[in-house]
């Protein structure tokens, strides 16, 4: 019985396989992959770096062992990769990562915080790259398919740079982020390690070499030793030590403490400085006295030996000369940047404390920055720009920016040239709350819609709230207006309501802010790969000239829990010649298995198990295999790995035809990054078709339907739809049960009886079934006219038939209901948020039935208006998760959606048919035994029970969504009526002074004054709908003179 | 005359201009226009507007439009067109009147039908007809026959103008009849039938004048159909297809319609007769094969008609409209072509005319 251990074991396996292994995904797409027609479906596996990245030179804020800088991407990322191994699909690169965060707000309290970073990733630039320019002129590249925070309906959401509008709100810190860590002293061991190899050997500590033995002796006489001694042989440098340059004549301690005179000292420098070998110096004006002679006071305050002296440098300008090689050095190894062309923010600023950032701001401002009703800031150096950008917005200060590009100027006598200068420019803090930063976008946060449902008069009648005019509003006023509409708040405050207020003032509470975009442009660059992070948990980054919040790659199998992720890719060879490539992170297959599973047909077949399944027989991957192989005759390629102690196994196969055995053509072990998981590819004569019926649709649906999954997608035309799952939450696994004896049918119970390892009929009944006991099977028994004691072996088809009417005839308890995983309410509701864009979401889930003796729950949801398009309902019909997508009309599900009467609730129909209306209507059905009404598996068969259930969830739906959609109708007809007058009152003012010659001023006045009679107050709040005079027009044909 | 209608127009400004400043609603007084508001008067035989009026108020959420609508086409008329002496046509004022209010999604105006609408109630207010206020219908519709006219100073003889024959103004009030040789006056619905006649010279032969439109009769036809009638006395005959829509029109050129009931008066004709084709015609001239079935509308519409008041007691023509109920189906004049293409100028009419077969 080799053979049966080894396809139980095939079982075991399949039974661990959750959700969404390759082998059950084809399974289920045998109706995609209808062997009889081309129009198939094609599935695949997808590049494992995503296309969603950003440019070369954007910058980002990370934190690199602990220390905060701000680095190109690409730069950095390039570097990274160098360092750390790679893992290589086709033409990208990824690289784990460790010990790096990046600066991201939390999903849940809108706060600022670090978060790891878990890899980095590169490939080439495949995508359209965009420049979106926000508020501030704040830009940032990226790739098309990248996502961007925008604020919407009230959520903070990512959307695709592709989809991003002009006018949208994009999210940005807002608040003022305090370092936890801050660092407080400039230590010589993360200076000097910037240095160049030839300077950093000349660095000697002064102060030490007494204190040492075993060394040579000159440099106990001349008092220095080299910093290498210390850094090749680990030892400690003691505090007091100094640091200079052999043969130097200046030192400075070690160790420094970072002060408001040294922060101002680097501003200086930043905005005046340039940095010789053996000198540093500041240029001012020769008005300029204050300004120099508080710098001379930072230096000498901070560096009390250096020796600086005061240069005449023309008529109107003064140099500062600082004459110290070692402080040259220190500069150096900070990263200020030597000319102004190269200046920077040092990287220490970043690090420090709030209030010495404030003092590196104030120095560089007021060496560098023109002070009026805004301050700006002009530097030739693109890295100083951005590197104070980002320290603005460290500082939650409002800044925006400008670049004049080179211009040459021609005197006639001479050619002035002026080189790229880069603007910022910020309010001082008396002009900040101006800024759109400290706005709140009032109909995109919901704000305004809160304040209207709080007190509906708002904004009409009431000229207190005068808000309501205005796109935003300041974070500050929200948060009293909203006090002052709760306070003015007469009756009860709805739970949802309640909801979105605590929603609000979470909004308002948070660090990030929104601004928002102006323009979103092709853009074009210089470097051929583009780059992205992976965030595991928060998903975003802080990046881009622009500083703003970037969306990371989806990375899902980096948690230690695995989350189906399932790639799926279709390339077009030739006309009906696709390569179909599926991916999946699933379990893998037990390498013995994979002939079997792949190429052998009818294998693995689960008749004796009763579990809810995505699939239900094994006929379809080796079904699709064979199918390829009949077309083009190209073998399946298998690669499937089950752990990371398990080297990956790769096969190509074929079927033997007569034989039905699996063909190896192949067979190797290989190495693959991913540690658990299985890609097939198979190559087959196809066509490639979108619409109702098409695998962009399959998919689609698969990803409404299971929120936890994370499809990629790459159409034949290379396109990449990437459905993120939208929640973590695994469903829970199903139980597996016996059969029940009321839901078998006549081939399976033959099969069974053949199969089983009991000696008797009543036996087999007691330990085959669920819910049958020994008195229970002598029952059967007697009600089929059979002995118990008959072999099940020797039953013949006829006394099976018997068998069954025994069955039925038989009173059995029903089935137990925890075989099955039904989908929540609120998963229902999250998939069809995720995929679909409208403005309101229902769903809900029955409690278990049963049809026949078999258990089945439905579960309902209803999306509606925002984009799904007007017209006929679209239905989504899904068994175990699995999207019906053919045969709608013969469909259970289409019947009693078309005998529920939705005109109730707000959608129009005709008499038993589908509704029509911007709506979805989603219908799951989870069963162990699916009643399918055909073997094409594409249409659920009518049962009363069945049509009962799914009514009566689509009622608890259509309820829910009537409500909506009546408070819409009526909200807008209120709103409608109050401003028609408002509306219509010019002209009928321009009308009556063209005809009369009266002032039209006077007229507009007096109507104006009008709208606040009472009698006019009560026609705008009228209910009904207003009678028209012309409602007793008898329609008597055309009228006689309509002509064209 | 021109100054009398801007000064209708001007006085009705006045009057709610009034109204405002008395900080009462402003409402203008229009006379219903509806069925309850019409009555057929059986002495003259014309459909006749009733006195009922109906204050339209502009803070009224279900008059506003209108009420906007109606001072819009007063304020055109007075501004574009009376003050500057031009004319245009009920198109041209449509779109005179079509923008956007602005910073709201509302056009004063969606299609013509509003401001034809709005037109007529102006009519009403100001007593001056749609001609007198500057807005003209297009033209449409052909003449032939033995008769000069003259029109803005030109002289036309409707029997030397080529195939097209003369296209009638919108306006016909200032046309004058020179010479009028004809006997009676053909009105055809279709303009092929028109085309028939003309190319046989039936006018010529049978010393009458043949007159069509495209589709509907429009105001001036009518108003020149009826000048030719209470001026030269000739009698006017009616050839329309045997279906409800063709016997809708013979009944509009007769009675008047509801529409513009205050302009029965100079536009019906009540003693015009309905030539063919009818039911008998049918039977007799053999077309029974040539039917086309009658569709829900049109069953409805035949209800309809069969119960106007002057239809009602009407033994001929209840016997046509049980006729056409019977065969349930509907006939085109051109099924005469099945016959051959000049039967109708040569056989169909003439025994038509000679035997005076004819329905009233």
């Amino acid at each position: 019985m080799a053979e049966t251990q080894q396809e139980l074991a095939a079982y075991e396996l399949a039974k661990k396989q959750r959700e969404i292994s390759i082998a059950e995904f084809f399974e289920k797409n045998r109706h995609l992959l209808g062997f009889d027609n081309k129009r198939k479906a094609l599935l695949t596996a997808v590049k494992e770096a995503v296309d969603n990245s950003v440019e070369y030179h954007e910058p980002v804020l990370v934190k690199d062992k602990g220390l905060i800088k701000v680095v190109k991407i690409g730069e950095y990322i390039d570097r990274k990769l160098k360092e750390s191994e790679i893992t290589e699909r086709e033409d990208a690169q990824s690289a784990k990562i460790s010990g790096v965060e990046t600066l991201v707000y939390d999903s849940k309290t809108l706060k600022l915080g670090f978060k790891a970073v878990s890899s980095v990733h590169r490939h080439p630039l495949r995508d359209k790259l965009y420049e979106i320019t926000i508020v501030g002129n704040r830009k940032v590249k990226l790739t098309g398919s990248h996502s961007i925070f925008a604020l919407k309906q009230g959520r903070v959401t990512p959307y695709k740079v592709s989809e991003l509008k002009e006018g949208d709100f994009v999210v940005v810190p807002r608040k003022q982020f305090r370092n936890p860590d801050p660092v407080r002293f400039l230590d010589i061991r993360d200076w000097a390690k910037n240095l160049p190899a030839e300077l950093r050997e000349r660095l000697v500590i002064k102060g030490v070499s007494s204190t040492l033995t075993n060394i040579p002796r000159d440099w106990k006489r001349f008092d220095y030793v080299p910093l290498s001694y210390f850094t090749d042989n680990h030892l400690a440098l003691p505090e007091s030590a100094r640091i200079g340059v052999k043969l130097g004549r200046s030192s400075i301690p070690v160790r420094i403490t970072i002060t408001h005179e040294l922060m101002r000292l680097l501003g200086y420098y930043a905005a005046e400085g340039t940095c010789y070998d053996q000198c540093i110096t500041l240029s001012f004006g020769a008005h300029e006295e204050a300004l120099m002679q508080d710098a001379e006071k930072c230096i000498k305050d901070t560096f009390p030996n250096a020796n600086f002296t005061r240069i005449l440098a023309h008529r109107t300008a003064i140099t500062i000369k600082i004459h110290s090689e070692i402080l040259s050095c220190l500069f150096k190894g900070l990263g200020t940047g030597s000319r102004a062309n190269t200046k920077k923010v040092p990287t220490i600023v970043f690090n420090a404390e709030s209030d010495m950032q404030s003092s590196f701001l104030q120095g560089y401002i007021s060496g560098d920055g023109h002070v009026g009703s805004k301050i700006t800031m002009a530097t030739v150096s693109k890295d100083l720009s951005t590197g104070l950008k980002y320290l603005f917005s460290m500082q939650g200060i409002p800044f925006s920016e400008s670049v004049r590009e080179e211009t040459v100027r021609d005197f006639g006598k001479y050619i002035s040239k002026c080189k790229k200068v880069y603007y910022i420019y910020v309010y001082p803090s008396s002009g900040r709350r101006n800024s759109p930063l400290n706005w709140l976008p009032l109909e995109e946060s919901g704000f305004r819609q809160i304040i209207k449902s709080l007190d509906p008069k708002i904004g009409t009648l009431n000229p207190h709230y005068r808000m309501i005019s205005r796109p935003t509003f300041t974070f500050e006023s929200a948060n009293a207006d909203l006090r002052l509409a709760q306070s003015n708040r007469r009756g009860q405050i709805t739970e949802a309501l309640q909801q979105r207020i605590e929603h609000t003032e979470k909004l308002l509470a948070g660090e990030i802010g929104f601004l928002q975009v102006r323009t979103v442009k092709e853009a074009t660059s210089s470097r051929e790969h583009v780059y992205d992070f992976s965030v595991p948990g928060e998903e975003k980054f802080l990046g881009g000239e622009g500083v703003i919040f970037l969306h990371n790659s989806l990375d899902a199998c980096e948690e230690a829990r695995i989350l189906p992720e399932v790639k799926v890719e279709i390339i077009e060879m030739s006309e009906e010649r696709y390569r179909v490539i599926v991916e999946d992170n699933g379990p893998g297959i037990v390498k013995e298995q994979i002939p079997k599973v792949f190429a052998k047909l009818l294998y693995g077949s689960k008749f004796h198990h009763l579990q809810q399944k995505r699939g239900q027989q094994g006929i379809g991957i080796s079904a699709a295999v064979l199918y390829s192989q009949l077309t083009t005759g190209k073998p399946a390629k298998i690669t499937s790995r089950i752990g990371k102690n398990q080297p990956a196994s790769y096969y190509e196969l074929n079927i033997d035809i007569k034989a039905n055995k699996p063909e190896i053509v192949k067979q190797s072990t290989t190495d693959w990054a991913k540690e658990q998981g299985t890609i097939v590819e198979l190559e087959l004569q196809a066509t490639y078709q979108k619409g109702l019926q098409s695998v962009d649709e399959y998919l689609k649906q698969t990803a409404i339907i299971n929120p936890h999954i994370t499809i990629i997608y790459t159409t034949p035309k290379a396109e990449q739809i990437i459905y993120a799952r939208s929640t973590e939450e695994l469903p829970p696994e199903p139980k597996e049960i016996k059969p029940h004896p009321y839901g078998v049918e006549l081939g399976l119970l033959i099969r069974m009886l053949d199969n089983t390892e009991s000696r008797t009929l009543q036996s087999f009944l007691t330990s085959e079934f669920s819910r049958v006991g020994p008195e229970t099977a002598k029952e059967i028994c007697h009600n089929s006219s059979l002995l118990p004691s008959t072999k099940p072996q020797e039953i013949s088809r006829q006394q099976a038939e018997q068998l069954m009417n025994g069955i039925a005839s038989t009173k059995l308890i029903a089935p137990s209901t925890d075989c099955l995983s039904p989908i929540s309410e609120q998963l229902i509701e999250k998939g069809l948020r995720s995929v679909i864009n409208a403005e309101f979401y229902c769903s809900t889930a029955r409690p278990p039935a049963v049809y026949r003796g078999n258990p089945f729950v439905i579960s309902a949801g209803v999306a509606y208006g925002g984009q799904v398009p007007e017209g006929a309902v679209t239905l989504l019909r899904f068994a175990n998760r699995v999207p019906l997508l053919y045969q709608q009309g013969a469909c259970v599900i289409t019947d009693a959606i078309g005998k529920t009467n939705w005109k109730q609730y707000g959608l129009s129909q005709s008499q038993g048919a589908v509704p029509a209306g911007p709506a979805v209507i989603l219908v799951h059905m989870a069963s162990v035994w699916v009643p399918f009404t055909s073997e094409a598996k594409e249409a659920l068969a009518h049962y009363p029970e069945i049509i009962k259930e799914i009514k009566l969830a689509l009622q608890e739906c259509g309820r829910k969504l009537g409500l909506y959609i009546n408070k819409k109708k009526k909200a807008t007809r209120q709103l409608e009526r109050a401003n028609l007058f408002e509306t219509y009152i010019p002209e009928i003012a321009d009308s009556l002074a063209t005809i009369t010659g009266q002032s039209k001023e006077e007229l507009l006045a007096k109507l104006k004054t009008m709208l606040n009679k009472p009698e006019i107050e009560a026609q705008i709040e009228k209910q009904e709908n207003p009678q028209f005079d012309e409602k007793m027009k008898l329609e008597l044909g055309k009228e006689e003179e309509n002509e064209e | 005359m021109r100054n009398d209608a801007k000064e209708a127009i001007v006085s009705l400004g006045k009057k709610l201009a009034k109204d405002v400043e008395e900080g009462k609603n402003p409402s203008i007084d229009v006379t219903v226009r509806t069925l309850s508001n019409v009555s057929y008067d059986k002495k003259t035989k014309k459909l006749l507007l009733g006195e009922r009026k109906s204050a339209r108020e502009f803070f009224n959420l279900g008059h506003i439009r209108k009420f906007v609508q109606t001072l819009e086409v007063a304020k055109i008329a007075k501004k574009e067109l009376l003050d500057m002496g031009k004319h245009a046509s009920l198109r041209d004022v449509f779109y005179m009147a079509k923008r956007t209010i602005p910073g709201s999604k509302i056009n004063i105006v969606d299609d013509q039908t509003e401001t034809d609408g709005a037109i007529e109630d102006l009519e009403l207010i100001t007593r001056f007809s749609r001609e007198q206020l500057h807005v003209n219908a297009n033209k449409m519709g052909s003449v032939a026959g033995k008769v000069v006219v003259e029109d803005s100073g030109d002289t036309i003889d409707w029997s030397r103008l080529g195939s097209g024959g003369w296209s009638i103004p919108s306006n016909v009030e200032a046309i004058q009849f020179k010479k009028v040789s004809a006997k009676y006056v053909i009105y055809m619905e279709k303009a092929a039938v028109w085309e028939r006649l003309h190319e046989d010279k039936f006018w010529d032969k049978q010393n009458c004048i043949i007159l069509s439109s495209q589709g509907q009769t429009t105001r001036g036809i009518r108003r020149l159909l009826q000048r030719l009638h209470a001026e030269h006395s000739l009698p006017i005959y009616i050839l329309a297809d045997f279906d409800p829509y063709g016997i809708y029109i013979y009944s509009v050129i007769k009675s008047g319609s509801i529409n513009l009931a205050h302009m029965s008066e100079t536009l019906a004709i009540p003693s015009v007769k309905f030539l063919g084709i009818t039911g008998d015609d049918i039977n007799t001239y053999d077309l029974k094969k040539h039917a086309i079935k009658l569709k829900e509308v049109d069953i409805q519409r035949l209800k309809q008609i069969s119960e106007y008041e002057w239809f009602r007691n009407s033994k001929p023509w209840q016997r046509q409209f049980k006729l056409m109920k019977d065969f349930n189906a509907k006939f085109e004049i051109q099924a005469l072509s099945s016959r051959g293409i000049t039967f109708i100028t040569d056989r169909y009419l003439p025994e038509k005319i000679g035997k005076a077969e004819m329905l009233d």
